[in-house]
């Protein structure tokens, strides 16, 4: 078998047109991925203010303490404005706030769980959004999830039949267990593009590997799915804008399991 | 002198008999079909990891672009950047007013159904934290189809009557999660006291905040929906919390 591959192997590097047209065929598909959801949506992506000419000037940082307050200011206020618009509903909602360094489940303004952030990493799309004013304008509305997965299970539920009689409904009932401590990795998908990684602080265990290669195998099949779907529809796929965030484990196994479908997010990265 | 020996495909080219030229021409035909094929399958591989790659390569190219490219700032006057702090701290003052005006003193209990902990506090400090039980998560399944999932709700809940030495009137599955056939609606074997603790907080639709026969269960998720106290933490609750106080669950 190994001898039959090897020949044709010689074969394709003799016959020139054939190896020319493997080569096509190989590179053509990447290349218009490439192009069509890589490189056109980064360079497509917009960050500088969309302003006249004349009002803008190039710098080599944002320049004056002032300039810095006020974007901290917008970007405050939208935070609260997002907050604000939360408080009218009864669901488990998330509120990121980095700056504060925590993560907080609030059910009606109220804060109900306060995870603190042992790290905060973002892409370098939302540095691009800070720079042009366009992070106030993302967070002055809730985002809300559209998509989530995780190394655990949402819901631990378990399927019981009823008893015949008494008798059997006393040798079924057992001692009940607690739910299961598992590693916790999970991603969360919302609206305008966010993606939230959270992770656990604690080292995975070799136990939860293969739960750990599915749900980055998942990620990527995702991330695929999504930019094929933006194609399909005529739209380029936009540049995500990724949160990742570390917290304990029962910290984000707490915001997993507790937070809905669709729940919403302020966030102040 | 002997002759160089030849490449093993110049070789088995010799060796292929005259009557065989038919079925090499077949098989160039399947090559040409056949290598451009696996290229395009190679492709299509390559395409779905660049696809899969594509938010951390398109992170890349705008990082280089800000690296490349200084931020623009835009020119105003002086007046206009005070102008804009002052309408900014307003609405910053505004809004921080609105989301801390909805807060009070009232004790309010949060119950975490993921670890099974309560916590009764006023927002300043906590009264009382401890176990509680919530909702077991089983589904249990009828033998007339009926079915039923033993869940905590979430969400925000008001106290709608506070009772003390409740009496459990007992559901439909009660009597099915126990083998028993399902009395009438108000038989007298439906009613049970002493089995929810010395005091109830409802909160409506059949669920309920009360006491337990089984304490050894505290932290565990058991329940069919309600959330069970220990008696002690049941006493706190029921004392500080009064008809009309917010339960926030999840």
């Amino acid at each position: 078998m190994i001898s039959r591959v090897r020949s044709e192997l010689m074969v394709l590097q003799k016959d020139r047109p054939l190896l020319a047209a493997f080569l096509v065929c190989c590179a053509v598909f990447p290349l218009v991925t490439f192009v069509f959801c890589v490189a056109i949506p980064a360079f497509a992506f917009r960050y500088s203010p969309a302003l006249p000419g004349t009002l803008v000037r190039p710098a080599a940082t944002t320049g004056s303490p002032v300039l810095d307050t006020l974007a901290s200011k917008r970007l405050e206020a939208s935070f609260l404005q997002s907050v604000c618009a939360m408080a009218g509903d009864d669901s488990v909602d998330m509120v990121l706030d980095a700056p504060a360094g925590r993560l907080c489940l609030v059910i009606r303004g109220c804060t109900v769980r306060q995870c603190p952030l042992l790290g905060f990493r973002t892409c370098s799309t939302v540095e691009a959004l800070r720079r042009s004013q366009g992070l106030s304008v993302l967070t002055s509305s809730p985002l809300v999830k559209q998509m989530e997965f995780a190394t655990i299970v949402k819901i631990p539920s378990k399927v019981k039949r009823a008893p015949k009689d008494t008798v059997a409904a006393t040798a079924a009932s057992d001692m009940p267990a607690p739910f299961e401590k598992c590693d916790v990795n999970c991603v969360m998908y919302f609206g305008n593009s966010l993606q939230l990684d959270i992770r656990q602080i604690e080292l995975p265990s070799i136990r939860y590997a293969l739960q750990r290669i599915l749900f980055e195998g998942r990620k990527a099949g995702y991330t695929a799915h999504d930019a094929a779907a933006a194609l399909a529809h005529d739209s380029l796929p936009c540049p995500r804008i990724c949160l990742a965030v570390t917290l304990s484990r029962d910290d984000a196994t707490a915001v997993y399991r507790a937070t809905a479908a669709h729940c919403r997010l302020a966030l102040r990265p | 002198m002997n002759a160089p020996p030849l490449p093993a495909a110049v070789n088995q080219a010799q060796q292929v008999p005259q009557g065989s030229v038919g079925e090499h021409s077949r098989v160039d035909t399947l090559r040409t079909i056949l290598f451009p094929a696996l290229g395009a399958l190679a492709g299509l591989v390559l395409s779905a990891a660049i696809l899969a790659l594509a938010p951390a390569l398109q992170d890349f190219i705008i990082l280089t672009r800000l690296v490349c490219a200084p931020p623009a700032v835009r020119m105003t006057t002086a007046a206009d950047l005070r102008r804009e702090r002052a309408t900014l701290n307003r609405t910053i003052a505004k809004l921080a007013a609105s989301i801390s005006g909805g807060r009070s003193d009232d004790p309010y209990l949060i119950v975490n159904t993921i670890d099974n902990q309560f916590d009764l506090t006023n927002g300043q400090a906590d009264l009382r934290r401890g176990k509680c039980s919530s909702g077991s998560y089983v589904l249990l399944k009828a033998n007339d189809k009926r079915s039923w999932i033993f869940e905590t709700p979430r969400g925000m809940f008001t106290v709608l009557t506070k009772i003390e030495s409740p009496v459990w009137r007992m559901p439909d599955w009660a009597f099915v999660e126990d083998g028993k056939p399902v009395p009438p609606a108000n038989a007298e074997e439906r009613f049970e006291p002493g089995v929810l603790g010395d005091y109830a907080l409802m909160l409506g639709h059949g669920y309920m905040i009360h006491g337990t026969i089984y304490q050894r269960f505290l932290g565990l998720p058991v329940t069919h929906g309600c959330v069970r106290l220990g008696d002690e933490d049941l006493k706190a609750v029921y004392a500080n919390m009064h008809v009309g106080s917010k339960v926030y669950m999840y």
